[in-house]
């Protein structure tokens, strides 16, 4: 391959604006002496700038906020489910503690007997039962609205992308 | 695979926004998006050819970039690692539906420059091609290349990377990126030739 031809490969490079170093030298060295390959340099100059000056495409004009609210709400599903075990576990030892508190103050006020249908509710194991079975059944009812208002607000918020 | 020019560029100037967006800020993830919307479209509207493939994964390039934000490594700049997952998700497309025109795939045209190909050519053809704002007429030239062609100049002339940025988002070496690059415009610039013979014919 001559010189020519070597130069000639590079110019598209040169044009590109990445050519560097000692390649970039050669090649201008040459065309400072060369009025063949300084004419191909021209096309090529004139091709980068044709492509730097392309027409820029349409984006549609609602694809912005259709976009936004497509990703915004699985990023908030998203963080729901990252808070959810965290918000279990902390209305769980809520739950615990204000039942524990609560047989405390019963359980001085009362001496420790309050008999419904024939049980002591004071003892602790049927005050642990008891209670348990009041936090599943509120923590259910609150999945239950929980996922009703989430399903009302994703609805809003996909006839709002639409 | 990501050249060391680009892993000891100084952190980027979106750091706070992203540090935002990891910690799930809607607004700082908002105002992300919109400031690469219209870049991350015309990139991904270059790969596809297609505004509705360019839509949707425009907004699974979103998704994907909450998932992995985590990932996001700030010493990069946030706009090359945005594009590489477009990329990914690009490949993947063209995977899933075996698309010839794939930018995983090698160039259909190799070896031969522009002057080897059409010896004789009119050294001013591009000159009034301009003078008479064809410009529309280069993009359809454009649009004829291979995809790995298309991306390659849309990433070098639209986007203003350089070679090195191009690399790492794309994952190949540099020498590739610039054979790719100088391949990319001796395509072009054949196509634009075989045309305005044949306008001339």
């Amino acid at each position: 391959m001559n010189e020519h031809q070597t130069v000639q490969k590079l110019l598209p490079l040169l044009a590109a604006g990445v050519l560097e170093g000692k390649e970039r030298a050669q090649v201008e060295a040459h065309l400072a002496g060369c009025e063949l390959c300084s004419r191909e340099s021209a096309i090529w100059r004139s091709y980068a700038l044709g492509l730097a000056r392309m027409p820029q495409p349409q984006v549609p004009e609602d694809l912005l906020l259709r976009a936004q609210a497509k990703v915004l709400r699985v990023q908030a599903a998203k963080t729901q489910r990252q808070n959810t075990p965290w918000l279990v576990l902390g209305l769980s030892v809520f739950g615990w503690s204000v039942s524990l508190v609560l047989w405390a103050l019963l359980h001085m006020a009362t001496g420790g007997q309050v008999v419904v249908l024939q049980v002591n509710v004071m003892r602790f194991d049927v005050w642990a039962a008891v209670s348990t079975a009041l936090v599943w059944t509120s923590g259910a009812v609150s999945a239950i609205l929980l996922a009703r208002s989430r399903t009302e607000w994703r609805d809003a918020y996909d006839s709002f992308a639409r | 695979m990501i050249s060391e020019a680009v892993m000891n560029m100084p952190i980027s100037r979106d750091g706070a926004e992203i540090a935002a967006v990891r910690r799930g800020d809607p607004e700082a993830l908002s105002a992300l998006i919109e400031q690469f919307h219209h870049r991350l479209y015309r990139y991904l509207l270059h790969v596809c050819k297609d505004s509705f493939t360019a839509e949707d994964l425009l907004q699974q390039t979103w998704l994907r970039v909450i998932e992995k934000v985590h990932k996001y490594d700030s010493r990069r700049r946030f706009d090359v690692w945005l594009f590489s997952v477009a990329r990914n998700l690009a490949i993947d497309h063209f995977r899933a539906r075996k698309f010839a025109d794939s930018l995983d795939e090698p160039a259909s045209t190799e070896g031969l420059t522009w002057s080897e190909k059409l010896p004789g050519a009119d050294a001013g053809a591009l000159e009034r091609l301009l003078l008479a704002e064809q410009n529309v007429f280069l993009g359809e030239c454009l649009n004829q290349l291979p995809a790995i062609h298309r991306e390659v100049l849309a990433l070098r002339f639209e986007e203003d990377l350089k070679l090195d940025e191009i690399a790492a988002l794309a994952g190949i070496p540099l020498s590739t990126v610039k054979s790719r690059l100088s391949r990319a415009m001796d395509g072009l610039r054949a196509r634009v030739e075989e045309r305005l013979r044949g306008t001339e014919l």
